[in-house]
């Protein structure tokens, strides 16, 4: 009980400030830049390098569905640069919960990018953080116009067959014709993600937050890319990201939820998709 | 707990309401016109709802029975409901016994305030309450930039009490209403309303006429709906947006022609493995010039049957 009575004290500070600033929403888009506190909050006040001449994080200026928002970063180290991707912060800085989740790299993974789809509940800027092998961190921004994206998910009943903790993987082919050995993933998981923001009528309660808030993705042995998530990440979690094939076909997914269901599912790829 | 939420909920709503005073002058009557008998129709601006128009863009139903008056739909604002309020009072001095809601949008629902303290019975579907309660704050704060501060001020979700779970009617003296739930598909919370008498029936916004249609939950779905509301018994059926059609059966075609491209068009992106945004740019583009709005919604509606349709 404790844990839902902290979430719910959250909320309704929560509420209260949703209420208020939305018509300075109208005139001034970001109000009262939270991304200082959050540099302190996140990174301990750590320097954060400007990022933009070794990666792009791309993400619509005006997204059509707040709940539904795709995000996706890029790596392009320049020749010669030995250094790989070991961490990747995403923070939505207008977000009640402004960290959307903090995705560790496998060492062995050679993943150099990653999309996901997140929910923007008010213009916002978007960052990403990317930490490097030589433990410096690199970060770049993006301003999406959206609103409403955490207190308005798409509510959707399970039809028949389809079951919360449902996952699927596939790969989508190489990365890149000159280079075979790296492929593109796609992981998905069935889960509504409940975001915590959504209150039940009849009910007068919140709808508790129920989201995927740990997941390992593995590659054989290897780790491709573990997450730490939270309600920042849109219903039915969706990553999409590239990696070096170990020669293994098996992949295999492990996720916690915050209720403390795990759902795990491996799959074995018949023949390399190239 | 709870109620301490929900009470701090309706203390940001008054202060909103108390902040703009005034608001609540009457407007011009809305020009409802007689579709049958005892059956008129208030048909909306094909927009996006703004100050200009003040949410007038869904159509609007009134049924007129012995015993009183079923009104469908309360329009984008308070000030909707009102002057649709004072058009019915023009035609007809017997009671409003019921105030239905077609679905869960704004410009269906935010006029329902105008109606109440008249006695009237509030009915939607019966995942209406809730799905109002989740969406209903959004919707409030992403229309204020278009709408404005003094037309949404006086806005109240208002949930229905009585709620359609499969079937309902309802008996407005001599004559009665159908209503009928349908899949999740424009939302999860459509109902149709068929007047028995003249078989005039008010399919809300499962059907567009000229308007594209809106998908907020299931492409599928929809799909299911159309092939639905083709064995509808229905002389005339009033559409969500647009102009009553001369042949519905035609109207409902056209809608299900632009679902089947748009799902045809995703499907083959899906296998190519394209990415979401990548799809959404192009998926539905050969419809462009069949609809109005069309700039404003397709992209739209391509992300949430891209989300639906990566599971299938």
């Amino acid at each position: 009980m404790k844990p839902d009575r902290r979430h719910m004290l959250k909320t309704i500070g929560q509420v209260g400030l949703l209420a208020l600033p939305a018509r300075a929403l109208a005139d001034a888009p970001v109000a009262n830049d939270p991304w200082p506190g959050l540099v302190t909050g996140i990174f301990q006040d750590r320097k954060l390098e400007d990022g933009t001449q070794i990666m792009a994080l791309n993400a619509p200026v005006r997204a059509e569905n707040a709940a539904i928002v795709p995000v996706s970063l890029r790596m392009h180290l320049p020749p010669g640069d030995s250094r790989v991707l070991q961490k990747i912060w995403l923070v939505v800085d207008q977000n009640p919960s402004p960290l959307v989740g903090t995705f560790t790299i496998g060492r062995k993974s050679g993943m150099t990018a990653l999309a996901t789809r997140v929910r923007v509940d008010a213009y916002s800027n978007v960052h990403a953080v990317a930490g490097l092998s030589d433990g410096r961190l690199y970060m770049v921004k993006r301003f999406v116009k959206a609103a409403g994206g955490c207190s308005a998910p798409m509510i959707e009943a399970m039809a028949p067959g389809q079951s919360i903790g449902q996952m699927r993987f596939r790969e989508v082919g190489s990365y890149t014709a000159a280079s075979p050995d790296r492929a593109e993933g796609i992981l998905m998981i069935r889960h509504p993600n409940n975001s915590g923001m959504q209150m039940d009528q009849v009910t007068l309660l919140y709808i508790p937050t129920d989201v995927i808030e740990r997941l390992d993705v593995w590659q054989g042995k290897d780790l491709i890319m573990s997450m730490d998530g939270g309600i920042s990440i849109a219903q039915n979690p969706h990553f999409r990201f590239n990696y070096i094939r170990n020669g293994s076909k098996v992949f295999r997914a492990r996720a916690r939820d915050t209720k403390g269901k795990v759902y795990e599912h491996s799959w074995s790829l018949a023949k390399s998709s190239t | 707990m709870a109620r301490f939420v929900a009470i701090i909920g309706q203390a940001c709503i008054l202060a909103l309401a108390a902040a703009c005073p005034g608001s609540g002058a009457l407007g011009a009557p809305l020009p409802l016109r007689r579709i049958a008998d005892g059956v008129y129709e208030f048909q909306g601006a094909i927009a996006l709802m703004d100050r200009a128009n003040h949410g007038a863009i869904a159509n609007l139903g009134v049924v007129i029975g012995s015993k009183g008056c079923a009104v469908i739909d309360t329009g984008g604002s308070v000030r909707e409901g009102r002057d649709l309020l004072s058009a019915i009072r023009k035609i007809s001095s017997k009671p409003i016994l019921y105030v239905i809601n077609t679905h869960v949008h704004p410009d269906h629902i935010f006029g329902n305030a105008a109606f109440l303290g008249l006695g009237a019975t509030f009915v939607g579907h019966a995942n209406l309450p809730r799905t109002m309660a989740a969406q209903g704050p959004y919707y409030l704060k992403s229309f204020l930039p278009a709408m404005g501060h003094a037309l949404l001020a006086d806005v109240r979700l208002v949930p229905p009490t009585l709620l359609v779970k499969n079937r309902l009617t309802l008996d407005l003296g001599g004559r009665k209403l159908a209503l009928k739930t349908w899949a999740a598909s424009h939302t999860d919370t459509d109902i149709t309303i068929e007047d028995e008498k003249t078989r005039v029936l008010f399919a809300g916004d499962l059907l567009f006429v000229e308007h594209i249609p809106v998908i907020d939950n299931s492409l599928d779905g929809f799909i299911l709906d159309t092939k639905r509301l083709q064995k509808q018994d229905a002389r005339l059926v009033v559409p969500g947006h647009g102009p009553i059609p001369g042949d519905w059966h035609q109207a409902v075609a056209a809608e299900r022609h632009y679902f089947d491209v748009l799902k045809a068009d995703i499907t083959a992106s899906l296998h190519k493995g394209l990415t979401m945004r990548a799809t959404v740019h192009d998926a539905g583009a050969s419809e462009a010039g069949s609809w109005k709005l069309f700039n404003d919604y397709n992209k739209r509606n391509a992300t949430t049957a891209y989300a639906e349709l990566e599971w299938n």
